[in-house]
Order: structure tokens, then sequence, then C-alpha cells
């Protein structure tokens, strides 16, 4: 053991701090989904009541098809483009530092303000984008009052907020690899798209197996972009329900804090699931 | 080799304009006067409103006071977070010892509970230390950035050779030097990704700040651009300029923090 | 952390204490929830009172601190649609009649009062402002058509009007407003005193009816509130009426600017009822609950009351206050109407109700299945069954028979 010591010390400050503020709230949640609490009364020990509650509520199911979709709709663009404005950003050399101020700009700014702007944009009737695709001869969309619209609506503005955000990692990423790596792939006259593919993505794995990871962990956490497009209800049909956002209309709306935290349960392992799932595929390719 | 260049320029600067645009929606907004942007058709053109909707929110809020509470918080966290969280990365990049795993996936899953949640037992806990209502509250929890420790423990793996700590094994380097000149050198950008990361969270954080501040003169940036919002007939002008006041002094630690990119950049433009 | 610890812990937030030393007495209130210039003052008469201002998210941060039963704050505002919710917890709550409140009954309207008091008799919530209903109209619109607004005293004659200018404009700004209005309307609501769901009788029936006649008619818009579409059909004159309570007159000034001078206000079809308005009470954290209680009663008075209506367009729950010169001011965005008047009618008429803890959570099935007949087409009957059947799941889930 003692040859692990400087290990162990290097990690202690921070395992300390974690045990006092991580492992506490999370284990008080694990608590709080075997009880009755309305958050100021007594708790009440109920068992498995609200996981019984929780399977057979199809409200609770439509919101984890939500957040999936939602998810999917919204993790995907980001990471793609975010990987090609970070490789177009690598390769450019003018005006770099305008435009990762520029790209990065979204990722600041408060989500409130945003989601007002994005409000006017997706309007059905006088919204921006529907004037636009007057315009241009298209049919009018009913972004916010229908299911489709609605979570394209949420992604879009994850997306805008986010991609930046991720090239701005991946930028990172790129920095550590050596420039002699590209001298010499060119020397083999390996062409542009070979050298991106089979030398450079591999190298930016681990990077890129955080961006997915976090995307996951954070996306499937969706919670203040459909609140304040769609409302705590999840708007028309509920399709901007999303888990956190049923966890919190349950438990801070409706003071049902043993249900919400049975919610948080479900959700949590979700999240594990697909951080599992999304591991696996991101390593695979390594060991191949 | 002009014309992929054009063509990169173009590409980049669609995403500017996609990128920006809501942003300069928020500045006509933060420049007219609610009425405007309220009625229908909306001002779409910067208008010449700022200096009143700025005055508004100044007589409105402690705006500097707040400002330099935020400031002091998010300073705090990030030099704790570089501290603690780097040397704890790179621990778990770079060495094997009993319990590695289970330690790492164990923090993996704290990023997992919905922090609207883990803020009950989390204000418990402050409420028992008697933190509530002091910066120690926004800074101290901050430290444990799991999104930090991964996002360094994977950018390490990635950047810094085991040859190299290898040969510094050798040459007689103990585990601390061997972070404090193999590493730490090469993270710079990481680092520096990290520092800007923790800082906007903090800076921008609502939920946790709006509950464990109680003192109506010790609040956050946010908390306090917050409470502009009425429940009803909410001035959207005076909100904007708020906000886009807050933001700005992101964008300059995001500037201080990017040299480290920066300088790589120019490094590599040689190549170019 | 070992075991113990964090039973103890846990234990902390399950028993509850309150050790921490305070001084002074704090108040919290949302934004906008009382005048600016009231509270001031207040902490200046009653030194070491704190009031602090919360924006949105007022209710996580109350339920967070009384959760974790530290810093609770002496005083807090209560919305009116949560403070049922607290009911089972009165006694987390001073019983502000064990300080005397009975003797200021008199001064407050009759049923916002009630509302305040737990079926037990226990009172939690001093009255702050009320939202009494009204119909707001555009008089420009509604005169081509030769439609008297104030002449609209039903359901069927407000629907009847809206059939007329249905070639121009919808009536009705969304199904969800109907349901709510007609709900306020009712003596009864979604559970009656003994506990039992009454979710599925005739007077809910009447105002699910209601809505989806509106829809049939091709008089809805289907909106959602407080969208830009809203702002901009109201503006235009596409939407030409809604039924809202007194604070909507504000929504309306900022959203709808440009047309100015073209609304009225007339007694809401079918009559009297209340939408919003909120309460003071007194936590059981309180040290000093008689001062506290002195607080409550000078921020609320009568005086007080008004300056709110001057400041915020709070609408007073002092009917005395009604007749003061403050209120009844000619208001030019309504052409010259006082308003005030035709709210107050409106606030003396408001029924009795009783209000379950679960009001807002089971409404929120018939909401949502509204909007799914008023977005996606969904055929009515399934609709409403559909309704039942959650709402009975959160009844079953909640404890009620």
């Amino acid at each position: 053991m003692r040859k692990y010591l400087p290990q162990y010390l290097a990690i202690s400050p921070f395992f300390l701090l974690f045990g006092i503020f991580g492992l506490f709230p999370m284990l008080f949640l694990l608590y709080l989904a075997f009880q009755n609490w309305d958050g100021v009364g007594a708790m009440r020990f109920v068992g498995l009541d609200q996981f019984r509650y929780l399977v057979s509520d199809d409200v609770f199911w439509r919101s984890l098809v939500n957040t999936l979709e939602i998810w999917v709709l919204s993790t995907v663009p980001t990471l793609f483009l975010g990987l090609v404005i970070a490789f177009v950003l690598h390769s450019s050399v003018r005006f770099t530092t305008f435009y990762r101020i520029a790209y990065f700009v979204p990722s600041v700014t408060s989500l409130v303000a945003v989601a007002i702007v994005f409000g006017s944009i997706f309007s059905s009737n006088f919204g921006l984008l529907n004037a636009v695709l007057n315009a241009l001869g298209a049919a009018e969309v009913p972004w916010l009052t229908s299911e489709w619209g609605i979570k394209v609506s949420i992604s879009a503005l994850i997306v805008w907020q986010w991609t930046g955000y991720n090239a701005i990692i991946y930028l990172a990423g790129l920095q550590a690899i050596s420039s002699d790596v590209f001298d010499a792939a060119t020397v083999d006259g390996a062409s542009r798209w070979q050298t991106l593919w089979r030398i450079v993505i591999p190298m930016m794995k681990p990077v890129i197996l955080f961006t997915v990871i976090a995307s996951t962990i954070g996306g499937l956490q969706t919670f203040t972009e459909a609140q304040i497009l769609v409302g705590e209800e999840g708007g028309p049909g509920q399709a901007g329900l999303t888990m956190v956002l049923y966890l919190y209309q349950q438990a801070f709306k409706h003071n049902d804090f043993g249900y919400g935290a049975a919610i948080g349960v479900g959700l949590f392992v979700v999240v594990l699931l697909f951080s599992i799932i999304n591991w696996r595929l991101v390593q695979r390719g390594e060991r191949a | 080799m002009r014309r992929p260049k054009v063509i990169q320029h173009s590409v980049l600067g669609l995403g500017v304009l996609l990128s920006l645009f809501p942003f300069y929606w928020m500045v006509v907004m933060a420049t007219n006067s609610t009425e405007e942007i309220l009625k229908f058709p909306p001002a779409v053109t910067p208008g010449g409103e700022l200096l009143t909707n700025v005055g508004k929110v100044f007589t409105e809020i402690d705006f500097f006071g707040s400002m330099l509470n935020t400031f002091l918080a998010a300073t705090g966290a990030t030099v704790l977070v570089l501290l603690f969280d780097s040397l704890a990365a790179f621990t778990f990049a770079k060495f094997h010892f009993p319990g590695r795993t289970f330690l790492f996936v164990l923090l993996l899953a704290t990023m997992m509970i919905p922090p609207q949640l883990s803020a009950i037992p989390q204000f418990v806990v402050m409420a028992q230390f008697g933190w509530v209502g002091s910066l120690k509250a926004l800074v101290v929890p901050a430290t444990i950035n799991a999104f930090g420790i991964f996002w360094m423990r994977q950018y390490i793996a990635g950047a810094v050779h085991d040859e190299l700590l290898e040969a510094a094994r050798l040459d007689g380097c103990g585990f601390l030097r061997q972070y404090w000149h193999v590493g730490l050198p090469v993270v710079r950008p990481a680092l520096g990704f990290l520092g800007i990361y923790t800082f906007i969270s903090v800076w921008n954080d609502y939920l946790w700040p709006l509950v464990v501040l109680v003192d109506p003169d010790e609040l956050t940036l946010q908390v306090a651009l917050g409470q502009l919002n009425r429940t009803h007939d909410t001035d959207y002008s005076m909100v904007m300029a708020g906000t886009v006041l807050a933001v700005i002094p992101l964008l300059i630690v995001f500037l201080i923090g990017a040299r480290n990119f920066i300088a790589d950049l120019a490094k590599g433009a040689v190549r170019g | 952390m070992n075991r113990r610890t964090f039973l103890a812990l846990a234990g902390l937030v399950a028993t509850g204490c309150a050790t921490e030393d305070r001084t002074g007495m704090t108040l919290w209130m949302w934004s906008g929830g009382l005048s600016e210039k009231v509270l001031e003052e207040a902490a200046n008469r009653f030194p070491g009172l704190r009031p602090l201002q919360v924006g949105a998210a007022f209710k996580s941060k109350l339920m967070t601190n009384l959760a974790g039963r530290s810093h609770v704050p002496d005083i807090t505002g209560l919305k009116g649609e949560d403070i049922s919710a607290f009911f089972p917890n009165a006694d987390e709550f001073v019983d502000l009649k064990t300080l005397g409140a009975d003797r200021l009954r008199e001064q407050y309207l009759g049923w916002k009062w009630q509302q305040g008091c737990t079926a037990e008799g226990k009172m939690i919530g001093f009255p702050i402002d009320t939202g009494p209903t009204g119909l707001f109209y555009r008089a420009d619109v509604f005169d081509r058509f030769g439609i008297r607004g104030d002449a609209l005293r039903t359901w069927d004659d407000y629907f009847d009007a809206g059939v007329e200018l249905k070639r121009e404009a919808f009536m009705i700004l969304n199904l969800r407003m109907v349901f709510i209005m007609a709900m306020a309307q009712s003596k009864r609501q979604l559970v009656d005193e003994s506990g039992r769901y009454i979710g599925g009788d005739d007077h809910v029936r009447h105002a699910w009816d209601l809505a989806v006649r509106a829809q049939r008619l091709g008089i809805n818009a289907g909106m959602q509130d407080g969208s830009p579409d809203v702002n901009a059909a109201l503006t235009t004159g596409k939407v030409p009426s809604m039924i809202g309570a007194s604070w909507a007159a504000a929504d309306l000034k900022s959203g709808a600017p440009d047309s100015k001078g073209a609304w009225r206000v007339a007694p809401t079809p079918g009559g009297a009822a209340n939408y919003g308005g909120s309460f003071l009470g007194i936590t059981k954290y309180c040290r000093e609950p008689e001062r506290a209680f002195e607080v409550i009663t000078w921020l609320l008075s009568p005086d007080r009351q008004t300056q709110g209506f001057v400041d915020l367009n709070l609408f007073p729950s002092t009917p005395d206050t009604f007749a003061r010169p403050e209120l009844r001011q000619p208001d030019d965005f309504f052409g010259g109407q006082i308003i005030v008047d035709t709210f107050a009618e409106s606030a003396k008429q408001v029924p009795i109700a009783y209000l379950s803890p679960y009001e807002v959570r089971l409404a929120w099935a018939f909401h949502e299945e509204l909007s799914s007949v008023e977005t996606m087409g969904k055929p009515p009957e399934e609709a409403w069954r559909d309704a039942q059947s959650r709402a009975r799941r959160i009844a079953d889930h909640v404890g009620l028979t």
C-alpha cells in the first residue's frame, strides 16, 4: 500500500470534498426514492411504491422517449459540426481569434436570454423562421405547437449553444497532436482525408470520448432549454417534457419529492446505461 | 492553395453569422425599449435606449457589488479546480493503483445526479457547516468538478506520453516532480480550457447560488439579474441590457484563458 | 463518510433542526409580488426587517430551504395556486388566528380570507392581492360586428358572438383559458372536503364541454399563453378578446401597446371568478411571531394595498379601497374606462370554493388533454377519457378516494 501513497495523497483532497458534496447527495437521492415526502412534513417509508408508480406512469416513459429523441437530435449535429469547425479553425490561420470568440459567445450567454430570443425565432404565426420560409415559398411549420417542431426547436437551441464549445474542446485536443505527425503523413504522401481519418481521429479518441460522454450526461439532463421554450408542463402533447423537467415539476411544483427522487433514480439508470454504451462504442475502435 | 482557404473562410463565416445572430438580437433588445420589442412587428435594428436600460439595471440592483461577489467566487473556484483537479486527473490518467476504476466510475456517477435534486442535501451540509450565505458555499462544492477531472484525464491520457514519464522516473523524479515537470507543461491548453470552463460555470450558475445565498446584499450577478424577472410586466429590455453586460467579463476571461491555444496555434501555423 | 454520519445527516433532513443563529427578520417575496417602495418603507419602519426579492425559481428556493430546515424565512410569500399544498403541513406555519387575525377579518374579502385557511380553521396565509376576472375586448372590432361587450353575460352569448366574427377573427385564445375560467366560476373543484376525487362530476364536465365547444365552433386561435403570437394577435385584432384576471391588463399594455385605446373591460361571461393572487405567511421558525404579524398587517393594510395597486397593479383584497381615487383612474389604454369598477364588482362576487392540496396537480391532466385536442386534433371524447384515467391515477398516487 505504501507504494501507492503519493497517488492516494494526490487524489485525497479531491475525494474528501467529493464525499461530502458529491457522494452524500447521491446516497440521499437513493434514500429519498423510498420515502413519501412533501419536502415540509415528516418522511414516510413506502418501500418500492414510488418505483411501482414510476414503471406504470406513461408520462415518465414519454419523458424518457422525449429526452432520448432530443438528445439524438441535438448531440449528433453538435459533435459533428464541432469537429468540422475545429479542423477548419486548426488549418486556417487568419482571424482565428475572431472566429474563436464568435463561436464561443453562445456558450457563455445566459440561457434565459437565449430562450427569449429563440422563442421569437420559432414563434408559429409571427416568428422569424416562418417568415423566412414564407419568403422562400415553403410551408410554415408550427414550431412550438407540434410534436416534432418542439423537439427540433429545443435541439436547435442546444446545437446553437454547444457547437462552438465542443469545437474549442476539439481544438485543444488537436493542439496536443504535434505537427510532426502531420508532416510525417504529408511526406508519406497521405491525402488530407487519410491523415484525418487514419491518424488524427484515432489520436483524438480520448478527447472525443470526453465530449461524447459529457454530452450524454448533459444532454440526458436537458432542462432549462425545454422549460423556457415550452413551459413547465412541456408544451402541447408534452412533446418537450424531458425527464429532468418532469422530475422538477413533480418535486418542486407539486411537492412530491419522493416521486421526484424516484424519477431521478430512473434518470440515473438511463444515463449510466447510455454512458456505458457510448464508452464501449468509442473505445471499440481503439482496440481494433 | 488559395481556393481551399476561401471555402474554409466562407464555411466559418456562415457559422459565425448563425452563432452571433441570437446575440445580435439580444443587443437589439437591450438597445430598444420593451414596448418596441414586444409590439408587432418588433424592432429589428439596435435602438438608442441602451443607456436608459443600463441606468435602470444599475438602480434596480447592486450590479457591481454582485459582480464583485461573482468574480471572487468564480476566481476562487477556478484556482482550486486547477490545483486539485489536474493533480487528481494526472493520477487517474497515468498511474495504476488499487481502486482506480471504482473511484473513477463513482466520480462519473455523481455527474448523473440532476443538480435540481442534489441542491437539497447539499444545502443541508452547508447549513451544518454554517456556510449558508457565504461565498465558501459557492467555491468549495464547485471544486469537485467531475467534468473537469474527466476532461483532464482524457486529455492527459492522449497528450502525456508514458515514455516521457518513464524517462523522468529513471532520472529519479518522484511522483510530484513528474506531475510538475512532465505533466503540467504539456497540458497547458487543457488547463486553459478547464479554467475557462470552471469560471464560466460558476459565473453563470443560477439555482445553487439562489438557494444558498440569503443576504440581499450578497448575491451573485445571475441571482441579482434574476430579480429583474418580475412575475408580470417584466422589462425585457432592462433584463437584456443586464445580461449583455454580464457576458462581457466572460469574453475577457475567455481571451485571457485562450492565450494558451493561440500561442500554440501560432507555432502550428508554420506548417500551414 | 461512514454510515452513521450519513444517517445522522439524512435524519437531520427528515426530522428537522434549525440551529443557525439568526438575527433580524427575513421576508421573501418574488419580484413584483409586493411594491418595492412599500417594502423599503417597511424596512425603515421595522428595524431588522430584511426583505429579499427572489426572481424566477422562487418556489425552488423556498422548498429547498424548507426541506433543508435551515434559513427558512420568518415571513414568506405564498402563491394562490400553492397555498393549499401547504395545508397538510399547516403546523410549519404560525396560525395567524392565534395572533389576533380575526379582528381584521372584516376589512378583507371573505372568499380570499377563506383561501388562506385550512379546513380545520387554521389560518396560514394573510391576503395580499387578488385576481378578479373580466372580459377584455377590442371595442373597435366588436363595434364593426355590432357586438356589445358588456352584453355578453353567459358563455353562450360569448360563443355566439365568436361565431359572428369568425370570418375575421378568433374569439378565444386557447381552450385552457376557457376551462380554467369555467372552473374558477365553480364552487366545486377537483377534490371535495372529504378527500374524494370529483373530477369526473358534472361541474368539471361542464367546463370541459365549454372548451370543446369553442373548438368545434371554430372560434379558437389555439395559441400558447405568453408567446409572441399572442401579442401579435392581440395587437392586430386577430384575437379581439380574452378572459383574464385584473393583472392581465398590465400584460396587455406591454404586449400590445399599439392597440391602445381600443380595449374595454366587461364582466366575465358566465359569472365572476378569481385567477391568481397571493398571501404572506409566518413560518414556525420565526422567533418573534407577534412582531412579524405587525409587519404583515402593516404591509397589507388598505393604505399599502392602494400603493401596491398604483405601483404594480396588484388588485387589493380590501374592498374598502376599491372606491379610492387612486384606483378609480380613467385608463387611456381602455379608452378612458375606469376598469377597476368592473373588477371590483367581480371581486365581490367570487364564489367560495374548497381548494385541496392537489388541485394544480390534477388540473394538469385536463389542460394537457385539451391542448392535445387543440393542437393535435385528438378526438374530444378520447381526450376526456384519458384525462379521467390520468387524473384518477394521480388521485390514487396521492391517496385520494
